[in-house]
């Protein structure tokens, strides 16, 4: 069980990490987000997202897996750039999908541009991602580099499935959703981009191919999941110049969280009702009054603190899924690193 | 000689309390009122256990599902065996479908009843497989125990409407969509009582065929249908 210090410990050598391959990637980020034409319409705006900042928790994820696998940072670093391009593509066109506001505490690319313009921006970035997959090919050579490709044709794939079904659900006002519903969608939408396929492909490459799969894809859902709810879980209750979005913006969206799926189970039949119908109403029509009831009757059945338990839980799970994958690899700086972020997930703010 | 000894702790028993295992706060309260004690370690336990064995179940689920498409596309894309299986994923799809056109049904029946517009399906309410108990209710602050007695595996839906009342309802016979397989009779669901279960026993006599099963639960008394089931069948 980690006292204070290990997780202070933990904590910045997730940061220290974070910083450097941060860093690295938004290096070699360049090459991919070079001015070019047509720059006012397209490439500026394609690099607006990327150049926001962001933790970069994905691509740091698949260099220190790779490295911790036995690669060099450099044979990793071109998946790490499209994982990066591919993250924004999906931001993007997420937050046209989902009618946001704010991305990384400045207005999204729709709310400045245009939805058209914006869609086309994140298909360019896609597209970028792309070619720095096939660019792959220079340094992992042809078989490795199709076995990346096949990883990211399918984390993209799940990926749409997820967002999907959770559009689906807001469309169709599901209430009746149960938990396994929303990890089910959590895994596909969330778990694949941001956990499972940088660990898949950084353990790929590091083992030039060799490493079994599976055993990463327990660990990165595991980890991910509890990634997913407390991310939000800061919507509700976190730092909005810290969290980057717009602080109840889940509950404004209707966005099927853990905490609402709790809610609606809770509920009273008439708390049901009334529910039901807020999220029938259009977002825009939905009022501060209906998001402050929602998040009310959500602390009157200690629905956060069940979905920080169920995080908990999860990071406990992810912990000893960590042991099965990564045991058998020599210490490093980069395994404690991935070590280190299933506290940090419940730890960030 | 005076030896050194540990201070007394108030404790008398170790203090595990997962909510601040990685040292995470409790959420604040917008009111600003206290939020109710969360550290009954019986309750905080079922919902650590429940949740982990959920996500387990749900990353085995999905495990599988790759596992078969693999072996359809590894070489037995087109033997015997796939066309059987193949047949049989048609064969639940076709009586998901039918599922899904009875919960709009009964969702419009409902919207009739109150008077007003119907409104969207809602998704699968309840699941199991094998009997293995589900993490959610079909209805709202209840909970959900599946009972299976079979000799091959089987997975269980359910589809019930919330505020049945118990004892009240009465399972039509389970049919496949191939009339000549023989019907699941012995299929029993036992709405809520109090804060009790919602109980599912499916008994699969020895020997049944393969095949997804579905069938009507009705009101007892109104004859109007208030949910339904479905029993997925593998061979054995």
């Amino acid at each position: 069980m980690p006292d204070a210090a290990t997780v202070a410990e933990a904590g910045d050598l997730v940061t220290e990490v974070l910083d450097e391959y941060g860093a690295m990637t938004r290096v070699a980020l360049t090459e991919y987000l070079a001015p070019r034409e047509p720059q006012r319409h397209l490439y500026a705006i394609v690099a607006d997202y990327p150049r926001r900042g962001g933790r970069m928790l994905r691509p740091s994820l698949c260099l220190a897996a790779a490295r911790a696998f036995g690669a060099s940072a450099a044979d990793a670093v071109r998946s790490a750039v499209a994982l990066e391009l591919l993250h924004n593509a999906f931001l993007v066109h997420d937050d046209v999908e989902d009618e946001s506001d704010v991305r990384r505490g400045r207005p999204t690319l729709h709310a400045l541009h245009g939805v058209d313009v914006a869609v086309n921006a994140g298909d360019a970035l896609l597209l970028l991602g792309l070619r720095a997959l096939l660019d792959n090919g220079r340094t992992l050579g042809p078989v490795l580099s199709m076995q990346v490709l096949e990883e990211a044709e399918r984390m993209a794939r799940e990926s749409v499935e997820g967002q999907a079904m959770e559009l689906g659900w807001r469309r169709d006002n599901a209430v009746h959703l149960a938990e396994a519903d929303y990890l089910q969608m959590i895994l596909k939408k969330t778990c694949w981009y941001t956990t499972i396929f940088p660990l898949r492909v950084g353990a790929l490459i590091g083992s030039r191919g060799r490493a079994p799969l599976e055993p990463l894809l327990r660990f990165g859902f595991l980890l991910g999941a509890a990634f997913q709810i407390t991310d939000d879980l800061l919507n509700l209750w976190g730092d909005e110049v810290r969290y980057g979005k717009e602080l109840q913006g889940d509950l404004l969206e209707g966005k099927r969280t853990l905490m609402l799926i709790r809610l609606c189970e809770q509920a009273t039949a008439a708390e049901r009702a009334r529910l039901r119908a807020v999220l029938a109403t259009p977002r825009p029509a939905r009022t501060a009054d209906d998001v402050r009831w929602m998040r009310e009757r959500m602390d009157a059945y200690d629905c956060l603190t069940h979905a920080n338990t169920v995080a908990h839980a999860l990071a406990g799970a992810a912990r000893h899924e960590f042991a099965a994958v990564f045991g058998s690899l020599p210490d490093s700086r980069d395994k404690r690193f991935i070590a280190a972020l299933v506290t940090w997930v419940l730890e960030r703010r | 000689m005076n030896r050194p000894r540990r201070p007394t702790l108030p404790r008398t028993t170790p203090v595990r309390t997962w909510t601040s295992l990685f040292g995470a706060p409790k959420p604040p309260a917008t009111d600003g009122t206290p939020l109710p004690d969360d550290d009954d370690p019986a309750a905080l336990g079922t919902v650590i256990q429940r949740s982990v064995e959920l996500a387990y179940r749900v990353v085995d689920d999905y495990l599988q599902q790759g596992q078969r498409a693999a072996e359809r596309i590894a070489g037995r894309s087109y033997g015997p065996d796939a066309w059987v299986t193949d047949a049989q994923d048609v064969s639940a799809r076709f009586a998901r479908y039918a599922s899904d056109a009875m919960g709009l049904w009964l969702d419009a029946l409902d919207g009739v009843r109150d008077g007003r517009t119907p409104a969207p399906a809602p998704a699968p309410s309840g699941a199991a497989t094998n009997g293995a108990v589900p993490p959610s209710p079909p209805t709202s602050g209840s909970w959900l125990v599946i009972e299976v007695q079979a000799t091959q595996s089987a997975a269980v839906t359910l589809d019930l409407r919330a505020g049945v009342a118990a004892g009240t309802v009465v399972v039509h016979a389970l049919r496949d969509v191939e009339v000549e397989k023989p019907p699941l009779r012995d299929v029993v669901v036992e709405p809520a009582v109090g804060d009790g279960p919602v109980r599912v026993c499916v008994r699969v006599p020895a020997g049944q065929p393969a095949g997804t099963y579905h069938g009507l639960i009705v009101d007892d008394e109104t004859n109007r249908p208030v949910g339904s089931v479905s029993v997925r069948l593998l061979d054995a």
